[in-house]
């Protein structure tokens, strides 16, 4: 790996595992995702590396995402035990299901609502947001109102009993 | 301007607008209660979803394991930000215009006033209204005089009022007791600075002539009660006159109203022509003392002398607070200023940063002057402001150093500006300990 990649590994892989995690919901499964996003950037360097290596990375969530997320949630909930003993077993079951319940909420977007959503918590700027999603930048407000709104009224219709355990 | 729709209103609280666009949404802001109210909506549901996105953590305990450096934990455990507990709430959400006038409070003071005088114009309005609904015309428009000079009628005597008279007075009182709250502060601040008072005594003229009739009308009620009698008795042919008289008070009203603020204009110029005059004294005061003692020499005892016989400065003095030395445009708290910037806040270490806030792109050299910059601010010792201005880079910006030798360079994605009112010596050691 090159300086400069590895330079880039050190500036954005935990953002971009994180993005991942929310993502897919599965912590191995976004690391793997992550290495496997830098080894493509190793074989192509990218002239802008953040859109580029989040756009991969999306890409990639794409194409096996549905049966990660499934996964990824079992998974989660032991791992949660195992890393934090320290706490009560009832906060840690409190803290997992009420993590569980804002990945439901997320969800129920569609996948470019989350995508711009996540983006945006990882510091995108709207420019950067609209060159990884290949969106107009102008449409960057709109589709990040939407999500937010809808991320929040499925948050609250599972908070009111709506939702059913997974 | 059509409303605002929420894409808008969601890239105006990420800071995503160009500057002419903030001029026009913050102009439309201002004017339009309902978009008002939906920016308030908007931004509980950014808060609402940027807090549950940060839900989701690797490490499922709120915290990103990578990101827990012992300088985050620092900063957060640093009390000296004094931001509020939801940055968003009560905070003013227009952006609010950099103002360099040293005399804010005077300003402040005089709005008061100047509402005073409105209350007391809408007061008077309303008072002839009434007057001329209940079948009569106020008693100066029959006696054909202007509106502005009842307190030289003679007052009756309480027992010689009709039976309407005490509806009268009563809402004399009750249209006293607002104007009167309102007017408060111009004849009860003993706290202010003595220029102050003055200007409060020389508060216009009609506009404590009218508030003498006010409070001559809520202490004994005798005036209205005067009035109501010769309502009581007006005739029918007093009616036939009231379509023109009414039109001849709403005339004087106005034209008492425009004079009065016509007048608190006036009295604004005179203050801030004040203000930048004892600014300009007291600067030309520092330098001539600071010569001398820069040649080592002592002051000659002439000036010394002639400085002891000046009068005191009466004037207001050039105060200005800690932001408007910094120019910051809107004070933000931390995690306003991390999403600003997309990344943590650079700090120095070792200082507490006294607040942070957003200013103009054109403020900092260097920046992109279509973009607001994040202003960290800090304290030295002598009360010296030092900015630690911090911008996010985008491609194709320029990031050389800043003219003037003051230190600018880059780190990660943020470009930082390291300035203030210290000398570039003093810049130039603390810049290694910008984290």
């Amino acid at each position: 790996m090159t300086a400069d990649l590895a330079q880039l590994f050190e500036q954005y892989y935990g953002s971009l595992v994180r993005m991942l995690y929310r993502r897919t919901g599965d912590r191995d499964r976004a690391e793997d995702l992550a290495q496997e996003t830098f080894a493509r950037a190793v074989s192509a360097p990218p002239d802008n590396p953040r859109p580029w290596l989040f756009a991969v990375a999306l890409n990639l969530v794409r194409e096996d995402g549905r049966r990660a997320v499934t996964r990824g949630r079992r998974l989660e909930l032991l791992r949660v035990e195992e890393d934090h003993p320290q706490l009560g077993p009832d906060a840690v079951l409190e803290r997992a299901e009420e993590v569980e319940r804002v990945k439901a909420a997320l969800a129920t977007l569609n996948d470019r609502d989350r995508e711009a959503l996540l983006l945006k918590a990882e510091g995108f700027n709207y420019e950067e947001i609209a060159a990884t999603l290949g969106l107009a930048k102008g449409a960057i407000g709109t589709t990040l109102a939407r999500a937010r709104r809808r991320l929040v009224e499925a948050y609250g219709a599972q908070g009111r009993g709506e939702h059913v355990a997974s | 301007m059509s409303h605002l729709d929420e894409g808008t209103l969601h890239a105006l609280l990420d800071g995503e607008l160009e500057m002419s666009e903030m001029a026009e949404i913050q102009a439309h802001l201002g004017s339009c209660a309902a978009c008002g109210s939906r920016l308030r909506e908007v931004k509980q549901f950014l808060m609402e979803a940027d807090r549950l996105v940060a839900e989701v953590q690797i490490d499922a305990h709120g915290r990103a394991p990578m990101e827990r450096s012992p300088r985050r934990e620092r900063e957060s455990a640093e009390p000296p930000f004094r931001e509020p507990a939801d940055p968003w709430e009560g905070a003013p959400v227009l952006l609010i215009p950099d103002n360099p006038d040293p005399g804010e409070a005077g300003r402040r003071w005089l709005k008061r006033l100047a509402w005073a005088a409105s209350l007391l114009v809408v007061v008077g309005a309303g008072y002839l209204g009434v007057q001329v609904r209940r079948g009569g015309s106020a008693p100066f428009l029959t006696d054909a005089r202007p509106v502005t000079s009842p307190r030289e009628e003679t007052p009756a005597p309480a027992s010689s009022t009709a039976v309407s008279s005490g509806s009268s007075g009563a809402d004399s009182g009750r249209a006293a007791a607002p104007a009167d709250r309102s007017a408060k502060p111009t004849t009860s601040p003993p706290t202010r600075a003595g220029a102050l008072q003055k200007t409060a005594t020389a508060a216009p003229d009609s506009l404590a002539r009218a508030k003498r009739n006010e409070s001559k009308g809520a202490g004994t009620g005798a005036d209205g009660g005067a009035r109501a009698d010769k309502l009581a008795r007006a005739t029918p042919k007093d009616e036939a006159q009231v379509a023109p008289a009414d039109e001849e008070s709403r005339d004087n009203v106005v034209r008492e109203a425009a004079q009065a603020m016509a007048e608190l204009d006036r009295e604004r110029v005179r203050q801030r022509a004040a203000a930048a005059t004892a600014a300009l004294d007291s600067a030309a005061r520092r330098r001539s003392q600071a010569r001398p003692a820069a040649a080592g020499q002592p002051a000659p005892t002439n000036a010394v002398a002639a400085e002891s016989t000046e009068p005191p400065p009466t004037l207001i003095p050039a105060i200005r607070t800690p932001e408007q030395r910094a120019q910051i445009y809107l004070r933000i708290g931390l995690d306003e200023a991390s999403r600003q910037l997309g990344s943590p806040v650079h700090v120095i270490e070792g200082m507490s940063p006294i607040f942070m806030g957003l200013t103009q792109g054109r403020l900092s050299a260097g920046a992109d002057t279509a973009r607001p910059v994040v202003r960290v601010v800090y304290q030295d010792t002598q009360g010296r402001l030092i900015f630690l201005d911090q911008q996010r880079v985008r491609s194709g910006q320029p990031t050389g150093a800043a003219p003037g030798g003051e230190p600018a360079w880059v780190l990660g994605d943020t470009r930082l500006y390291l300035h203030g009112e210290v000398g570039p010596d003093v810049l130039q050691r603390i810049r290694p300990r910008v984290r």
